[in-house]
């Protein structure tokens, strides 16, 4: 089996937040004596990373998304627990340990705004030292692979958000680091540019074997790029595994939607329930998420002159929604 | 080192992507100092003498101070904003950069049209030294540069101490600028026209006498000490707390991540 590169084992944070009612008076008693609450901003977070890896790492928000990055970057200290990545333990030694991490924030710039691309990746070889012969090399791979060669030129504040998001990943990898932390690539893209930056990431995944952590409320950008989910609420990891599986959990919603030539006949499917059936049309769920779809489509074909069927699956979205609706969070 | 003038570069090269700002900035901030010269001259029409300081000893001062004030400003301003750094998270960035995070910190924002004060000062330093009658050798030459630097390090700390607090305020802390502004104006005037209690504490808590006061004494022949010269080395006393402070503070910002 190989080495995972990123381990987090128990790791809890607790934050102290003042408390505070509303009000003038509550406010000025506060400012004189503050009360403290202390919340767990994540409890007992463990998961293991196998490089090359893409893992999506999702909950609503305030879940504890932000603070397990921030904590794998090495911006903060955990209160407990161990966190082990490619050798390092990332709030100690932070400079030698975040060469080998590359970070994108969604919703901020890690380019200088006034200046290309191009200037900023100048600036950036320099703070990350990396030799002329090597930062050369890796520019061009990252222009090809990203489609920079039109828009590295061009000040960075005259790019579209989409030319811009390609650009912020080339920066951050310039340095040639294992792993890449993206947080929110997507927010805010037109679809084509979602796609396309889709594509950059998944080719990126495979020609260099970068291992990526990616969070993201688009479900899309999951099922384009990975099959693995962390899913975390309220500080808790609830789920670790593939998003399939989630999917077939729900598969029993499924409905389909059946037109069928004149008949009086009733359906009758062993593995099925009949909603509601007229002359012309039926719909039915599965009994069971186990089911065979195929055979009921069998059995189906075999009672009715089937015109015209259409299944309705649950889209990821709504998966998500329900799972985070059951587990309370 | 490297890495700090190169950024400094690219935001001079940014700053001069708006060229028509940059111009009426760098006239605005010429003007501005030009009033407050003027201001110091008025003074002397009135009183001719300060203490025992005549107008171009204390035109000198008062160059010299302003002179290292608007340095850190042009240099400092990413300290002086830090606030601002803070709140939109752009410390973060500076945490995943494998570089000094206060040197990056430092080089987030350069203000380039201080320029129009710098060039002032050194107008105003030169006429008043044309005017003093000093008797120039190489040491005091040395003095007068360390003078300078340690005139640069005081705000330098100032700065630091004041970017400091916002790790746990968030909010700059006016009061830091009774330090930066207070201290700039009090130093313009050479101290022994103050109560002795503020002379005290410029001297040994905020110590902008040792960089005006005591080395001035030496340099215009007021005394004869030539340790006064090199007092100004002893502000590297104050920069060192400063920068504990800070340290103090990114561990606390480590643990809140507020």
């Amino acid at each position: 089996m190989e080495e995972s590169i990123i381990k987090l084992n128990n790791i809890s944070k607790q934050f102290k937040i003042s408390k505070r009612e509303a009000g003038m008076k509550n406010a000025i008693k506060s400012f004189f004596k503050r009360e403290y609450k202390t919340i767990n901003a994540l409890d007992n977070i463990s998961f293991d990373i196998k490089p090359g890896e893409i893992v999506g790492y999702i909950g609503p928000n305030g879940a504890g998304k932000s603070t397990t990055i921030k904590i794998m970057c090495g911006i903060l200290v955990p209160t407990s627990g161990e966190c082990i990545i490619d050798g390092f333990i990332p709030w100690k030694d932070r400079k030698k340990y975040v060469k080998n991490i590359g970070v994108v924030f969604g919703q901020r710039s890690g380019l200088w705004w006034d200046v290309p691309p191009i200037d900023s990746f100048e600036l950036l070889k320099d703070i990350y030292n990396i030799p002329q012969k090597e930062y050369e090399q890796k520019l061009k791979e990252l222009t090809e692979s990203l489609d920079l060669e039109e828009i590295k030129n061009i000040p960075t504040r005259q790019l579209s958000l989409g030319q811009r998001m390609r650009c912020e990943i080339a920066a951050a990898l310039l340095h040639n680091p294992k792993i890449l932390f993206l947080d929110e690539p997507t927010i805010g893209l037109d679809a084509v540019s979602k796609l396309s930056l889709r594509k950059c990431i998944k080719t990126i995944n495979e020609k260099t074997n970068l291992t990526i952590i990616l969070t993201t409320h688009d479900m899309q950008d999951i099922e384009a790029l990975t099959n693995r989910i962390i899913l975390i609420g309220k500080g808790k990891i609830l789920y670790d595994g593939s998003l399939e599986k989630i999917k077939s959990k729900y598969k029993d919603k499924m409905k389909i939607n059946v037109k069928f030539k004149y008949t009086d006949k009733k359906i009758k499917i062993k593995e099925a329930k009949i909603l509601e059936q007229t002359e012309e049309s039926a719909s039915l769920v599965l009994k069971h998420k186990d089911e065979n779809m195929a055979d009921i489509l069998n059995e189906l074909t075999s009672q009715v002159d089937i015109v015209d069927i259409n299944i309705e699956d649950m889209s990821t979205d709504d998966v998500i929604a329900k799972l985070y609706k059951e587990l309370k969070i | 080192m490297k890495v700090y003038f190169k950024t400094i570069l690219m935001l001079i090269k940014m700053q001069l992507e708006y060229r028509k700002a940059f111009i009426v900035s760098v006239i605005g901030s010429f003007l501005i100092t030009f009033l407050l010269t003027i201001s110091v001259y008025f003074l002397f029409e009135e009183f001719e003498q300060i203490g025992n300081w005549t107008f171009y000893e204390v035109a000198f001062l008062f160059g010299m101070v302003f002179l290292n004030f608007s340095i850190s400003e042009m240099f400092l301003r990413g300290l002086d904003h830090f606030e601002n750094i803070i709140k939109n998270g752009e410390f973060d960035r500076i945490l995943i950069r494998p570089q000094n995070a206060l040197m990056q910190s430092t080089c987030t924002e350069f203000d380039l049209s201080k320029i129009g004060r710098i060039l002032q000062c050194l107008i105003v330093i030169g006429i008043s030294l044309t005017n003093l009658n000093i008797e120039w050798n190489l040491y005091k030459v040395f003095v007068f540069v360390l003078m300078n630097i340690g005139c640069f390090i005081i705000f330098l700390g100032i700065f630091i101490l004041k970017a400091s607090f916002c790790f746990w305020t968030i909010q700059g802390l006016e009061f830091m600028n009774i330090l930066s502004e207070g201290g700039k104006k009090v130093a313009q005037y050479p101290i022994d026209i103050y109560a002795k209690w503020f002379r005290i504490f410029f001297t040994f808590i905020v110590p902008f006498g040792l960089v005006n006061y005591y080395p001035v004494l030496y340099l215009f022949g007021k005394a004869d000490n030539w340790y006064f010269g090199i007092l100004p080395l002893f502000t590297i006393l104050f920069l060192i707390p400063c920068i504990l402070v800070w340290k103090i503070g990114v561990k606390h910002y480590e643990s809140t991540g507020s």
